[in-house]
C-alpha cells in the first residue's frame, strides 16, 4: 500500500465509501452528521484525503472517491468485516460488542496479522466440503451443551460453559436481548437473522430462499400500502408479507458504524 | 445410434433456462423477466456437429428440490423420474449464492451434472468477476460460462453435457455438517434394500426422509415400511433435541453454508459497477406514495396507446378490405357464390383482421412489462390490495397476462402453491379482458363513442373486469375456498433492458397466431354463419327480409326475449352465441349478419360494418355498452374452458365457470341497460 493514513482518516474514508454506496455524491454535511464532528474538521480532513489523491472535492460540489480511494476504502471495509466475522463467528462475541471492538482493532493491528487472521477464518470456515469438526465441538462446549461422545481432554480443559455465548437460537446469556421481528424494522436498516419462529412449509420455504440464521439482511423498501416489504438477502431482492416477516427475529446492526472514539 | 441422449435444463426461476434452450433448439418458447414464465416441461432437439441428436427438456424453474408450487413439482418429477441422462444446472451468475443452493441438491440425484454459468455479461456489468476454473474445482462438475440471450457458450455447454452423460460421470455430493451426516448415516442402511431404489439414490432418499419431505414420506415414490418411518422419526427427534431446530432447516442451513462459502471463494468484486439508474427508477415505480398511481398511469397509457395508435391503423386495413369486397362484387356475377365470398369470407374474416394493430400493440405493452421486470414489481405494489380480496400478489401476474389471452394466463397460475389461491385465481382470470374481446370493443367504441373518449371507455371496461374479478375472488374465498392465504414469498427480478428483437418477435408471433385463428376458427364460423343467415331463402314476394327468414334470424328471434332486458335485439343475440367458439367471432358474425342484410342495391359501395351498425335504429351507445359488458363477462371461449378443466383438475369447475360467468354477464348487462335507460330517460 501507499503511505499509511491515520486512523481517523481511515474512518473518514470508510464513511465516505458507505455513504457513496447509493450512487450519489456525498455531501460534507452528511459526513459531519455521521461522524458527529464539525463541518470545518470534515473540510480539513477532506483536504488531507484529497492531497493523498483519494477523494476529489471541490467547493460546493459533492465529495467523490477516486479509483485509488475506492480501492483503499474497499480494503478497509473488508478488514473491518473480517474482524467482525472473526469475533462473532469464531469467538462467538455478540454482534454489538464485536462491531465496536473491530472498529478499534482495525486501526491497531498490522497488515500481516490481519491477513493471517483472514486466512485463518477462511481455512476454518470456507472449506466448502464440510465444517470444522473441532470448532463445532468447541462452540457446543462454550454453550454448555453436552457432547454425546466424550470430548478429547484438550477441549475439556477449557472452562465450561462460557457466559454470554449466543446459542444457535440467537439467545445469549440474556435471552432475546436486542432481537426484534423483521416486520418492525424500517427501510434502509441492516440486520442479521438470529432466530426463526413458526414451523411448517412456509418456514421451509423461507429457508430455501436463503433466510437462515446468521444471514445479513437489508430492508430495501415497503410497498405502497405498507405491505409487503422488499428485502435484500444473499445478493437478491425478495419480497415478504409482514406476517412472514414477523416470524423472522433479527438483530439490528449498528448502521452506520460509529468511528473510533 | 441408440436412443437419443436426453438432457434436462434445471435451475432457479428466471435464471435463463429457456433462453439457453431456445438458443440450442431454435425454438421460440416464451422468455421474460419474472420468476415462473415456464410452467411446463418443453421438449426440443439439437443436433451436434458430429450429427448426434440430443433431446432437450426445458424444466420450470425451482428454488429447491422440496417442491412448493405446482410448476416446481413438475420440474422435480422430471428429475426424480430420471427422464434425463444429464442435467444442465443453469445458474444466474449475478445471483450465485442462491443458485448454488439448488446445485447442492441436484448433485445428489445420481445424474451427471454440468453447470451453465449464465448471464455472465450481466454479472460483469454489476462488477462481479467470477473465477470459473475455481468454481469448477469447488463444485466438482464442469462449469461453462454462457450468455443465453446472445447464444454465447451454448455449443460448449451442450458438448460438455453430452460428454458427462456419455462418461456417466456422477457428481460427488457435498458433505454437510457432522450432525446431519451422522443422521444420514443412520437412515441410509434402512432404505438400502428398498424395491426399485437405485443404489445411487440412497443418500438422496435418506436426506429427504430426514427432511420429512411430504411426498417421499407418504410413499409416492417408494413404498416405505412403517418401521423405517418410525426410525426416521426417532432420528429426527434426536437431532432436533440436540440442536433445537427442525432437521429440514438444519439441512437448508448447511447447504446455504456451502453455497455461501463457494460464492465467497469465487466471486471477486471489481470496484466499479452497480446498476444505479435501475435503483433510481425502482424508487419511483415502487414508491410508497407514487407506486399505485404510477401503476394506474401505466395501464391507462397502455389502453390509450392501443386505442389512439391502433385506431387509425385499423381504419387503413378496413379501407383495404372494403375495396377488396367492392372489387370482387363488381367482378363476380350476382348469386350465392358472390354472397359467400363477399358477405361470408371477406366481411367475416376481414372484420376480425381489421383489429390486428390493436392486438399487436396490446401484446407489445405486455411484453415490455414482462421483459423489463416491472410485472413482478406490480405484483409487489398490489399485493396488499389483492390480499384484501383474498387473492395473492402473485395472482396479479396471471391476471395481467389474462389481458393477452386467458389460456396461458390460466397456466401461469401454477406459480401459486396453495390450491385454494390457485383455483380462485383460475376462476377469476377469464374476467381479465383478453385480446380477443378487444376487436368487439374497438368496433363498438369506434362506432358509438367519440374518439377522444375512446381510451376512457375502453379502460372502464378493463377496470370493470378487474373490479368484478376482485369482488368474485372475495366471494369465492369466503364461500367455496375458505382458509388462510398462502404466504407471499416472491423474488423480485433485476430490471433488464428488453432486447428489441425479443419484443418484436413476441409481438409478431401473437399477430401471426391471430391471423391463423382468423384463417381457421373464424373463417369456419363465418361460413357457418353465412349459411345460417342466408338459408332458407324466403318464398318470392314475401314481406320478410332474407335475414329474418333464415335459420339464424329465426333462432335469434327465439332468444331475443331472453336478451331483451339487456337491450339486445336478435342480431346481437345471435352474435353473442357464436362467440362461444372465440370472442372475435362476435365481430365476424355481426359482419356477416349485417353484410347479408345489406340492401343488394347498395352493392358496389359496401358500407363498412361500423357504418351499418351506426345506421341500425336498434343500436345506440347504451346498447353498445351493455353489449360490451356482456361480452366482457360471459363464458370464456371454448379453449379457455378446456384449460380451466385441465388446470383445475375437473370438468365440474369448468361447468361452474360457464354458468357463473354467463349468469353474471346477463345480470350485469341488464343492470347497465336498465339503469342507463333511467338515466338517459
Amino acid at each position: 500500500m501507499t503511505e499509511p493514513l491515520s486512523s481517523s482518516m481511515e474512518d473518514y474514508l470508510e464513511v465516505i465509501y458507505e455513504l457513496a454506496g447509493d450512487g450519489r455524491g456525498v455531501r460534507v454535511k452528511q459526513i459531519a452528521d455521521h461522524l458527529g464532528v464539525s463541518l470545518p474538521s470534515v473540510t480539513s480532513a477532506l483536504r488531507t484525503l484529497s492531497d493523498a489523491g483519494l477523494v476529489t472535492h471541490e467547493r460546493y460540489r459533492p465529495v467523490e472517491l477516486t479509483p485509488s480511494g475506492r480501492a483503499r476504502a474497499d480494503a478497509l471495509v473488508n478488514r473491518h468485516d473480517a474482524l467482525v466475522r472473526f469475533l462473532t463467528e469464531i469467538l462467538l462475541v455478540d454482534l454489538e460488542t464485536a462491531e465496536g471492538e473491530a472498529c478499534r482493532m482495525e486501526h491497531a493491528i498490522g497488515p500481516v496479522t490481519l491477513q493471517r487472521l483472514v486466512n485463518f477464518l477462511q481455512a476454518v470456515q470456507r472449506c466448502p466440503r464440510g465444517n470444522a469438526e473441532w470448532l463445532n465441538r468447541l462452540h457446543a462446549r462454550w454453550r454448555g451443551q453436552t457432547c454425546e461422545e466424550p470430548c478429547e481432554p484438550c477441549v475439556l480443559v477449557l472452562e465450561p460453559p462460557l457466559e454470554g455465548v449466543p446459542t444457535p437460537n440467537g439467545h445469549g446469556a440474556e435471552p432475546g436481548r436486542g432481537l426484534m421481528p423483521l416486520s418492525s424494522v424500517g427501510p434502509g436498516v441492516r440486520c442479521t437473522v438470529r432466530h426463526m419462529r413458526g414451523r411448517g412449509p412456509s418456514r421451509r420455504r423461507l429457508a430455501d430462499m436463503g433466510i437462515c440464521r446468521g444471514v445479513p439482511l437489508e430492508i430495501k423498501k415497503v410497498a405502497p400500502l405498507g405491505d409487503p416489504i422488499d428485502i435484500k438477502v444473499r445478493g437478491y431482492h425478495l419480497c415478504l408479507r409482514k406476517d412472514e416477516a414477523a416470524q423472522i427475529m433479527v438483530e439490528v446492526a449498528e448502521s452506520p458504524r460509529q468511528p473510533t472514539h | 445410434m441408440a436412443d437419443p441422449l436426453v438432457i434436462a435444463f434445471a435451475g432457479n426461476p428466471n435464471s435463463g433456462k429457456t433462453s439457453l434452450f431456445n438458443a440450442l433448439t431454435g425454438a421460440r418458447q416464451h422468455v421474460a423477466n419474472y420468476p415462473g414464465v415456464t410452467v411446463e416441461v418443453k421438449h426440443g432437439r439439437h443436433v451436434l456437429t458430429d450429427g448426434t441428436e440430443v433431446r432437450l427438456l426445458d424444466l420450470p424453474g425451482t428454488y429447491s428440490l422440496t417442491a412448493y408450487s405446482a410448476e416446481e413439482r413438475v420440474a422435480r418429477e422430471a428429475l426424480l423420474e430420471r427422464q434425463a441422462v444429464a442435467i444442465v444446472c443453469v445458474i444466474d451468475a449475478s445471483n450465485l449464492e442462491r443458485n448454488l443452493y439448488l446445485l447442492t441438491q441436484l448433485v445428489e440425484l445420481d445424474i451427471p451434472v454440468v453447470v451453465a454459468l449464465n448471464m455472465v455479461d450481466e454479472a460483469e456489468r454489476l462488477g462481479l468477476v467470477i473465477d470459473t476454473r475455481r468454481l469448477e474445482k469447488l463444485v466438482g462438475v464442469p462449469v461453462v460460462p454462457t450468455v443465453g440471450r446472445r447464444g454465447d457458450g451454448v455449443t460448449e455447454l451442450i458438448e460438455a453435457a453430452v460428454k458427462v452423460a456419455r462418461e456417466g460421470r456422477r457428481p460427488k455430493p457435498f458433505t454437510l455438517s457432522s450432525h446431519v451426516e451422522e443422521a444420514v448415516a443412520e437412515i441410509s442402511p434402512l432404505v438400502a434394500d428398498l424395491d426399485g431404489l437405485e443404489p445411487g439414490r440412497k443418500r438422496f432418499l435418506a436426506l429427504k426422509l430426514l427432511e420429512h419431505d411430504p411426498e417421499l414420506v407418504s410413499g409416492a415414490h417408494h413404498r416405505l415400511p412403517q418401521e423405517v418411518l418410525d426410525r426416521v422419526e426417532e432420528v429426527r427427534a434426536e437431532l432436533e433435541e440436540h440442536l433445537g431446530e427442525d432437521p429440514e432447516i438444519l439441512v437448508a442451513d448447511d447447504r446455504y453454508g456451502i453455497a455461501a462459502g463457494v460464492a465467497r471463494e469465487v466471486v471477486g468484486r471489481s470496484t466499479q459497477g452497480r446498476a444505479r439508474t435501475a435503483e433510481r427508477v425502482d424508487s419511483i415505480l415502487t414508491n410508497r406514495v407514487l407506486g399505485l398511481p404510477v401503476l394506474v398511469l401505466i395501464m391507462w397509457g397502455l389502453f390509450e396507446g392501443v386505442f389512439r395508435i391502433g385506431g387509425p391503423l385499423s381504419e387503413g386495413i378496413e379501407v383495404a378490405f372494403g375495396w377488396l369486397g367492392a372489387t370482387l362484387s363488381e367482378s363476380m356475377a350476382d348469386g350465392p357464390l358472390r354472397s359467400l365470398v363477399v358477405d361470408g369470407v371477406i366481411s367475416g374474416v376481414g372484420g376480425v383482421l381489421v383489429f390486428i394493430p390493436q392486438v399487436m400493440l396490446l401484446f407489445l405493452g405486455i411484453a415490455l412489462m414482462e421483459d423489463t421486470g416491472y410485472l413482478a414489481r406490480a405484483a409487489f405494489v398490489v399485493d396488499r390490495i389483492m390480499h384484501a380480496f383474498g387473492l395473492h400478489g402473485k395472482s396479479f401476474i396471471p391476471m395481467l397476462l389474462g389481458f393477452g389471452c386467458s389460456v396461458p394466463a390460466i397456466m401461469a397460475t401454477r406459480v401459486l402453491s396453495d390450491p385454494k389461491d390457485r383455483l380462485t385465481t383460475i376462476l377469476v382470470v377469464p374476467w381479465m379482458s383478453c385480446s380477443a374481446r378487444l376487436p368487439v370493443y374497438a368496433l363498438l367504441i369506434g362506432a358509438f363513442f367519440p374518439a377522444e373518449r375512446g381510451g376512457v371507455v375502453l379502460l372502464s371496461l378493463y377496470f370493470m373486469g378487474v373490479a368484478l374479478a376482485l369482488v368474485a375472488a372475495r366471494l369465492f374465498r369466503s364461500t367455496l375456498f375458505k382458509g388462510p392465504s398462502e404466504p407471499f414469498v416472491m423474488e423480485l427480478p433485476p430490471y433488464r433492458m428488453p432486447t428489441a428483437r425479443a419484443v418484436v418477435v413476441h409481438m409478431w408471433e401473437r399477430a401471426w397466431l391471430y391471423v391463423q385463428k382468423a384463417g381457421t376458427t373464424i373463417l369456419a364460423m363465418s361460413l357457418v354463419m353465412w349459411a345460417l343467415s342466408s338459408y332458407p331463402k324466403p318464398p318470392a314476394g314475401s314481406e320478410i327480409s332474407d335475414l329474418e327468414y333464415s335459420i339464424a334470424g329465426r333462432a335469434g328471434k327465439v332468444i331475443e326475449p331472453v336478451m331483451a332486458p339487456a337491450g339486445f335485439d336478435w342480431k346481437l343475440s345471435v352474435a353473442v352465441i357464436t362467440g362461444f367458439a372465440a370472442k372475435e367471432v362476435v365481430v365476424s358474425s355481426l359482419s356477416t349478419i349485417y353484410g347479408v342484410g345489406a340492401d343488394a342495391a347498395e352493392v358496389g359501395e359496401l358500407p363498412s360494418l361500423r357504418e351499418s351498425l351506426q345506421a341500425d335504429p336498434a343500436m345506440n351507445p347504451l346498447v353498445a355498452y351493455a353489449f360490451m359488458v356482456f361480452v366482457l363477462l360471459y363464458i370464456p371461449c371454448i379453449p379457455a374452458v378446456a384449460v380451466v378443466a385441465r388446470e383445475a383438475g375437473s370438468w365440474k369447475w369448468a361447468g361452474f365457470l360457464v354458468l357463473w360467468t354467463t349468469g353474471s354477464a346477463w345480470a350485469l348487462a341488464t343492470l347497465v341497460y336498465q339503469v342507463g335507460r333511467l338515466v338517459v330517460g
